[in-house]
């Protein structure tokens, strides 16, 4: 097979080996980039891997060519962005990593999983800092591949269900809290709120007349 | 040349001895990083004649057998005679203070109470307390390295009266209470924080169940900046 493989946060990265020396792939164009995926003939390659991509891949290169990605939720309503961040503050502490069907859908609200379709998944821990969610998202994605690749072309696809209640993209702001929203919120409800928000995610804060208290690292002990 | 005893254990004071060792005015008779070496090199009395006994960052009391029996001086982190005794470090930093002084001292009975011999600026800025380590690791070797070269000229001060004096922190005194949320500014929270990352026990928030969020690292960007980085 041969693979264009996207990805440029770190812990996407770093599943690039296990791509590469996959037995079933005999070659990999490495884009961290939308600049050098833009460079290449997709049609001659066979599958488009995307891992922590931002942007939408588009009508035109779902069409040339199957892509694919990693979604970390289980539920619809966090398929709109920012789902780790969401899914911790909402108290989540064990969800699912999934392979999706990358596709492009005009009136889509959703942020890349247009037609809700998954054909593999296991479990994700959402526990600890970002540092560790992060490194738990790099681990299960090298399985999930793994296990898409053997099956692969003999992919299952199975839909998860539409849900009303929707969970919008995190913007910037949402990482302020008041003296007062400190002091209404629970140790836990905190502790989740700044872990989320952990390097290389831009820190919660803390905001008064003063400046802003920026958390960079936190810990929680249950008594 | 002198003859000088090291006696230090923490990284920043290790740290300072290291870069000290080969200054041209001294000559090394003993270097201790433990109480126990320390005191057994005391007790089998087989140490040289000893000019200077220095004490950098040492948390174990001297016994009036030892002050006696050598110059002992040790570098206090602030401008004696204010802030004497505990946790100096941290009790300025939560009071507000940006800039400070070591000071070099006699080690005497009361406690931070000896002569002055120098005094040196440090700063206490930083986000962590590694940071501020860094600033009297610098500012440490600045002061000895002048103490060294003007030893022979250098007459001690008497300390003058007042001044303040702290007891050491508690571990609970890490906690970020409900009436400090709700008067301190973020600035000061950020103080709170800061001078109290590792090695110490971290800031902390009690829930009303027990449960503690613990503050590892923070930074503080002031309203007036431009920038966010």
């Amino acid at each position: 097979m041969k693979v264009i493989f996207l990805a440029y946060r770190e812990w996407a990265q770093k599943v690039y080996p296990t791509i590469a020396n996959h037995p079933r792939v005999s070659e990999v164009a490495y884009c961290t980039e939308s600049s050098q995926l833009e460079q290449l003939n997709v049609e001659d390659y066979d599958l488009l891997i995307s891992v922590g991509w931002s942007d939408e891949l588009g009508k035109e290169l779902t069409e040339k060519i199957e892509c694919i990605g990693v979604h970390c939720a289980e539920l619809d309503r966090y398929s709109y962005g920012s789902p780790l961040q969401l899914q911790i503050i909402d108290g989540i502490r064990f969800s699912k990593h999934r392979v999706f069907s990358f596709t492009w859908d005009e009136e889509s609200p959703r942020a890349h999983t247009h037609n809700r379709l998954y054909s593999h998944e296991v479990d994700l821990d959402l526990t600890g800092g970002m540092e560790e969610v992060l490194e738990q998202m790099t681990a299960t994605s090298k399985v999930l591949f793994n296990m898409y690749l053997y099956d692969y072309p003999n992919i299952t696809w199975k839909e998860w269900p539409e849900e009303e209640l929707v969970r919008p993209k995190r913007n910037p702001e949402d990482s302020r809290l008041s003296k007062q929203d400190v002091q209404s919120m629970t140790t836990k409800e905190l502790y989740d709120f700044f872990r989320c928000l952990e390097a290389p995610y831009p820190n919660g804060y803390i905001e008064d007349e003063h400046g802003k208290l920026f958390i960079r690292k936190v810990d929680f002990k249950s008594k | 040349m002198m003859n000088v005893l090291f006696c230090g254990y923490r990284e920043w004071a290790v740290d300072v001895f290291d870069s000290l060792i080969n200054h041209p005015k001294i000559n090394v008779v003993g270097y201790y990083k433990t109480n126990e070496a320390f005191l057994e090199a005391i007790a089998k009395n087989n140490l040289p004649k000893v000019d200077v006994a220095l004490f950098i960052g040492w948390s174990w009391i001297l016994d009036a057998s030892i002050t006696n029996k050598f110059l002992c001086l040790g570098i206090h982190p602030s401008d004696l005679p204010d802030y004497r005794g505990g946790s100096p470090i941290q009790n300025q930093v939560i009071n507000g203070i940006e800039n400070t002084k070591i000071s070099l001292m006699t080690l005497a009975e009361k406690l931070d109470g000896g002569q002055i011999w120098m005094k040196e600026d440090v700063s206490l800025e930083g986000d962590t307390v590694a940071e501020i380590f860094e600033n009297l690791s610098f500012a440490s070797k600045q002061l000895l390295t002048r103490f060294f070269n003007h030893f022979d000229k250098i007459v001690p001060q008497k300390q003058g009266d007042g001044g303040s004096y702290y007891p050491r922190r508690k571990p609970q005194d890490s906690q970020i209470t409900v009436q400090e949320l709700e008067e301190l500014d973020v600035k000061s929270l950020y103080n709170k924080i800061r001078c109290l990352t590792d090695p110490y026990p971290n800031a902390y928030i009690e829930g009303d169940n027990g449960d503690r969020l613990y503050f590892e690292k923070v930074r503080f960007v002031p309203s007036n900046s431009n920038s966010e980085d």
